[in-house]
């Protein structure tokens, strides 16, 4: 926060120093959830971002992945392999997971309920990394809102959410693809906008912070954020309808920074995981500190971030479960990692999966 | 000497890792909770041992370099601010360590960098308790409590930090290695070394072990507030509470101004009207809190309250504190912020009066706002006295510092002439040390520099804290 001033102040310069001290923060937004003075932390990073990136532009790559790749659903697939070929250890290369068979080409726009007649006319929100990595996650996703009398739409024209722009210091790039996101989503008539990613969820929840020199944008984003809510957070709301066949599992949950503290949501995933019959629902200790991955913060402060992680992996360890279960692909990556390089032996995966499969068995 | 060689020797002592000098880094040392202005250290120094910590005075002190101890820098008077001039700044978070919790003999043994909230934890989970509680227990460190003499909400029943430290290690200025005191409660052996370190603000030597007391947790807790239409009922109230040889473990106060902060900021539902509000702990076994509690809220009823609540639940004696709670955040949202630049500065003070004058001050707050035009007000531990007058005003400009400065010395002023002191719990630092000669004697003024004189010959442990200069290190 002093840095921040100090270079808004013009105390300090814009230095790599600086920018690596800036560039460390995971954006967990603890230090604003137990500020007693409420500091806007996260705002005053974004700027001091902002500010440094002007005069100290990201690597080239990092460039082209943001503006040429990003923006572009079916070009994300060809960048990622380049992710897998930079070093930066200690992650290694094996420890990032292949790309799965992503889920966006195939959707169709408008999935009716099963069984009963429409409740709910929902819109989902493909995160990127989601689709990437864990597409068979989103089909989980989509399938339990129909479970639960939910018309589910999807967007063509949907891009990625903007968020890593405003990690790199460059609000108008996020700008610019929130613009394409809100028009494409605006006029579908929907309940309500739902994610399975927190991280999405908490930044288009913070798409009219985006707009504040634009009045028109900042309501028309109001209005889209309204609708927005991780998919826990819906389908307690339903009701919900519970599990059929038993599911013998101890869970416990890692509550997603931009989740717990985002999106103020994680309440809402443990009752997902209690409706499965069978789930027996562990406490972890410090389930709502960070995991560490936050977002490419893993690659980026390997180091930082591993710390971070074994602490987190101890706790898992702690809580002697089969499973953890979460709702972030930034998280869930990153805990399969943890879990792996650690020796603990836990599945990763979201309540909505559980949740489907109790739905699905028939015996 | 250039500050590159300082560095240099200073990372033969301790693993460079742990040494800081760049400008970013400096800037972050450089401040605390205080809105005194600062100085940059030249380095900043993590030593992670007794030894480390004996190695870097010697060398500090063969050097001549100013030496300036921190814990979390959560400070409200400035006490760990760097000195004018060249300093090093030796941040003790790294030195951690709870060693041992001893349920048996009832002590704890801890490094000076434990955050009080952590000692809190790790002596409840055995059913233990360090009653010492600041506002910033999450944040701040035992060693900076054991060095203003921090107190907090429970000071009325259970004493303050003072009454809790049996022993130290510490580390004189020239680098040698002392403990004091002792792991027994009881020791009558020689000079009460500890206590002299109890509240020394860092001038003295600096604490690398903390040896304290435990006593047992009380099983249950009981929540009260009451509200009443003037505070004069509410000071009238806490006397009887007092005459009446009740000992509730909290008694707060809070005047209208601050309930109208806070109101506005987080819904508390006050109830309209109010213009003091008493916030009650009772503590004990279920029956004795019950009982108490009862008897609290009847006295409240008798002296006048127009509502008094007692919690049922957990969550509603949650609720109840939460205003209390929130005062801070309330007050830094009193004035709307405009941007990074310009904050608005809060002064929050600490002056404590017998409790039977707490109606006075409360007025005499008021009218100094009022005539400086500033927002004004008072809450605080009214069962001790301790209370926290603040001040308020929009901005960092000299023309608003000015009238802070000048509202806080008549505060402290009216203070002494109701027969209180200049800082309770806060400690002198550089934002009260030129009101220290108002309340300590020549005499007594005499002998606290012979003992500085004695310990730190050359005046390299903290300097320009604690004692008037005539330099003024308040601006630096």
């Amino acid at each position: 926060m002093a840095l921040a001033r100090g270079l808004v102040c013009n105390e300090l310069q814009p230095t790599p120093t600086l920018l690596s001290y800036i560039d460390s923060c995971l954006d967990c937004i603890a230090c604003v959830a137990v500020c007693p003075s409420g500091v806007p932390v996260s705002d005053a990073v974004s700027r001091a971002r902002e500010l440094l990136r002007a005069e100290m532009p990201p690597p080239l790559l990092q460039q082209l992945v943001l503006r040429h790749a990003l923006p572009f659903p079916d070009r994300q697939k060809w960048a990622y392999p380049l992710l897998r070929i930079l070093p930066h250890r200690p992650y290694s290369l094996s420890a990032l997971p292949t790309i799965t068979r992503p889920l966006r080409p195939s959707l169709t726009q408008e999935m009716a309920p099963y069984g009963q007649s429409r409740a709910y006319r929902v819109g989902y929100f493909v995160g990127c990394g989601q689709d990437l990595l864990f597409s068979q996650a989103s089909r989980a996703t989509i399938e339990v809102l129909r479970y639960n009398g939910c018309q589910v739409v999807t967007f063509p024209a949907q891009v990625c959410c903007g968020k890593p722009f405003t990690s790199y210091g460059q609000p108008e790039g996020a700008r610019g693809l929130a613009r394409r996101n809100i028009s494409a989503i605006e006029t579908a008539g929907l309940d309500a906008l739902v994610t399975d990613c927190a991280t999405c969820g908490s930044f288009l929840k913070a798409y009219p912070e985006l707009f504040s020199d634009e009045q028109e944008w900042a309501d028309r984003a109001s209005s889209l954020a309204s609708k927005v809510m991780e998919v826990s957070q819906f389908l307690v709301n339903v009701p919900l309808r519970k599990g059929q066949t038993e599911t013998r599992l101890r869970v416990t949950y890692h509550i997603p920074c931009h989740l717990g503290r985002g999106l103020g949501g994680g309440e809402e995933a443990h009752q997902v995981l209690r409706a499965i019959p069978g789930i027996e629902v562990a406490d972890m200790a410090e389930a709502d500190s960070c995991c560490g991955g936050a977002g490419n913060y893993l690659l980026r402060h390997p180091r930082l971030s591993h710390r971070i992680l074994e602490r987190k992996v101890s706790h898992i360890a702690a809580a002697e479960a089969s499973a953890v279960a979460t709702s972030c692909p930034g998280c869930r990556l990153h805990l399969l990692y943890g879990l792996r390089r650690h020796g603990v032996h836990a599945q990763v995966l979201y309540p909505q999966e559980l949740l489907l499969r109790s739905y699905q068995d028939r015996g | 000497m250039s500050s590159r060689s300082l560095v240099a020797d200073l990372e033969r002592v301790v693993n460079r890792e742990r040494v800081l000098s760049s400008p970013e880094d400096l800037l972050c040392y450089s401040y605390d909770a205080s809105p005194s202005s600062s100085n940059l250290p030249q380095a900043v120094v993590f030593p992670a041992s007794t030894q480390e910590m004996s190695q870097l005075l010697g060398l500090c002190y063969r050097l001549g370099v100013p030496v300036v101890p921190r814990g979390a820098g959560t400070g409200l008077s400035g006490a760990s601010l760097p000195a004018p001039g060249k300093s090093v700044v030796v941040c003790l978070t790294g030195m951690n360590r709870i060693l041992h919790v001893d349920a048996t003999n009832l002590v704890t043994v801890v490094e000076p960098g434990v955050t009080t909230g952590a000692i809190h934890q790790a002596v409840e989970a055995q059913g233990l308790f360090y009653p010492p509680d600041p506002s910033s227990a999450g944040a701040c460190t035992i060693g900076g409590n054991v060095a203003t003499g921090a107190g907090g909400l429970r000071a009325l029943k259970y004493g303050v930090t003072r009454h809790y430290v049996l022993g130290l290690e510490v580390v004189l200025p020239d680098g040698e290695v002392m403990t004091t005191g002792a792991t027994t409660a009881k020791n009558a052996t020689g000079y009460d070394l500890t206590r002299l370190m109890v509240g020394s603000e860092g001038t003295l030597a600096v604490f690398t072990r903390i040896t304290l007391h435990l006593i047992p947790l009380p099983l249950a807790k009981k929540t009260l507030l009451a509200a009443f239409r003037t505070p004069a009922q509410a000071a009238a109230t806490v006397s009887a509470i007092v005459s009446h040889r009740l000992l509730p473990s909290t008694l707060e106060f809070m005047d209208g101004t601050t309930l109208r902060c806070v109101d506005a900021h987080t819904r508390t539902g006050t109830p309209t009207g109010a213009e003091a509000v008493l916030l009650i702990e009772a503590d004990g076994t279920p029956d004795s809190a019950a009982q108490e509690a009862e008897q609290l809220a009847s006295l409240c009823r008798e002296y006048g309250a127009m509502e008094v609540r007692v919690a049922e639940t957990p969550q509603q004696a949650e609720h109840l504190t939460l205003a209390r709670r929130s005062v801070l955040p309330a007050l830094a949202h009193a004035h709307p912020q405009q941007g990074l630049g310009t904050q608005p500065v809060l002064f929050l003070e600490d002056a404590t009066v017998p409790p039977s004058r707490l109606v006075e001050m409360v007025e005499a707050v008021a009218e100094i706002g009022a005539r400086f035009s500033i927002l004004a007000g008072v809450m605080g531990h009214a069962g001790d006295g301790n209370l926290h007058p603040y001040f308020i005003a929009g901005s960092r400009e000299e023309k608003d510092i000015s009238r802070l400065e000048h509202a806080v010395t008549e505060m402290v002023q009216t203070a002494l002439e109701l027969g209180g002191t200049v800082s309770g719990e806060h400690g002198i630092g550089v934002s009260k040390a030129a009101f220290l000669p108002l309340k300590i004697s020549p005499t007594e003024m005499r002998v606290m520099r012979f003992i500085k004189d004695g310990l730190d010959p050359k005046g390299l442990l903290n300097p320009g804290k604690l004692f008037p200069s005539t330099r003024n290190v308040a601006t630096g």
